[in-house]
């Protein structure tokens, strides 16, 4: 038995042409629209807000020194060397460290020490009277 | 059953070539589709410091930015730093809640950080107790 398509003999392939310009137009809009930053934040709180004063004793101050140092307790280490900021830490638990920068420290090292105490476990931080 | 079309076989057509071209830009569509973020962009442009902080960006009132050259600007308007305590006072009056104003610092990662310490001082001086600074993953460091 042999049957024709009921197709009428008029009928031809779509052109591609009309598609690939609307992918295009899609795929330029997404190009320039889209943003691969994948954001976080670190929260800065005052420190009222968030540390109870009553419960602080100490505060120690660290200057971070430009050249991968920095400064504590009137004695400069190396970056890789936080064990005294950990001794003193484990020591006195309630102690707030306030961090200060010295001129020529950029914010990305600011927020590598930062990141770098939080590793150690120093979680009461101040910066700039704000509390990390 | 045999089906006889009615049309003889489609030999090469000239859209064929273009088949190729259309499966990349496919892919490519595709790829920005699921890959990227539709954000609305930064009114100066900022590269942030990288940090290994995991909090995900939430809302916030305002938005303060801080290019590489120093320059401020606080919700899409730039500003000289001294006008900027009055400003965040005004916004913070305009919610009527400074307790739960929430202060986004976007900062260039080259911008001096005594700088960076001003300006939070300048915020705090405005009352402002909720600031979070932008940072992004390690990974995304050289997008």
């Amino acid at each position: 038995m042999l049957l024709e398509q009921p197709f009428s003999a008029k009928r031809r392939m779509i052109s591609l042409t009309p598609l690939i310009d609307v992918v295009f137009i899609l795929l330029l809009f997404f190009m320039l629209s889209s943003g691969f930053t994948h954001w976080r934040q670190m929260d800065i709180t005052a420190a009222s807000e968030s540390y109870n004063t009553d419960e602080i004793r100490t505060q120690y101050h660290l200057v971070l020194q430009t050249a991968g140092e920095y400064e504590f307790d009137k004695r400069r280490y190396p970056l890789s060397k936080l064990s005294p900021v950990k001794q003193t830490r484990t020591e006195d638990k309630r102690s707030v460290f306030v961090v200060s920068v010295a001129e020529g420290v950029t914010t990305q090292q600011l927020i590598d020490f930062l990141d770098q105490l939080k590793t150690i476990g120093v979680e009461k931080v101040s910066l700039a009277g704000l509390a990390i | 059953m045999i089906l006889i079309p009615n049309h003889a076989p489609r030999g090469n057509q000239p859209d064929d070539n273009m088949i190729p071209l259309i499966n990349i830009v496919f892919l490519m569509l595709i790829f920005f589709l699921i890959a990227g973020q539709l954000t609305s962009s930064d009114f100066i442009k900022i590269q942030p410091p990288t940090s290994q902080q995991q909090s995900a960006l939430q809302e916030h009132d305002a938005v303060l930015l801080v290019s590489s050259r120093g320059q401020l600007a606080f919700n899409d308007m730039l500003l000289e730093a001294d006008a900027l305590t009055d400003l965040l006072k005004q916004a913070i009056s305009e919610t009527n809640n400074a307790q739960s104003f929430k202060l986004l610092i976007k900062t260039d990662a080259s911008v001096p950080a005594n700088k960076l310490t001003e300006l939070l001082k300048r915020v705090r001086a405005a009352g402002i107790l909720r600031v979070s600074l932008a940072t992004q993953t390690q990974s995304n460091k050289h997008d």
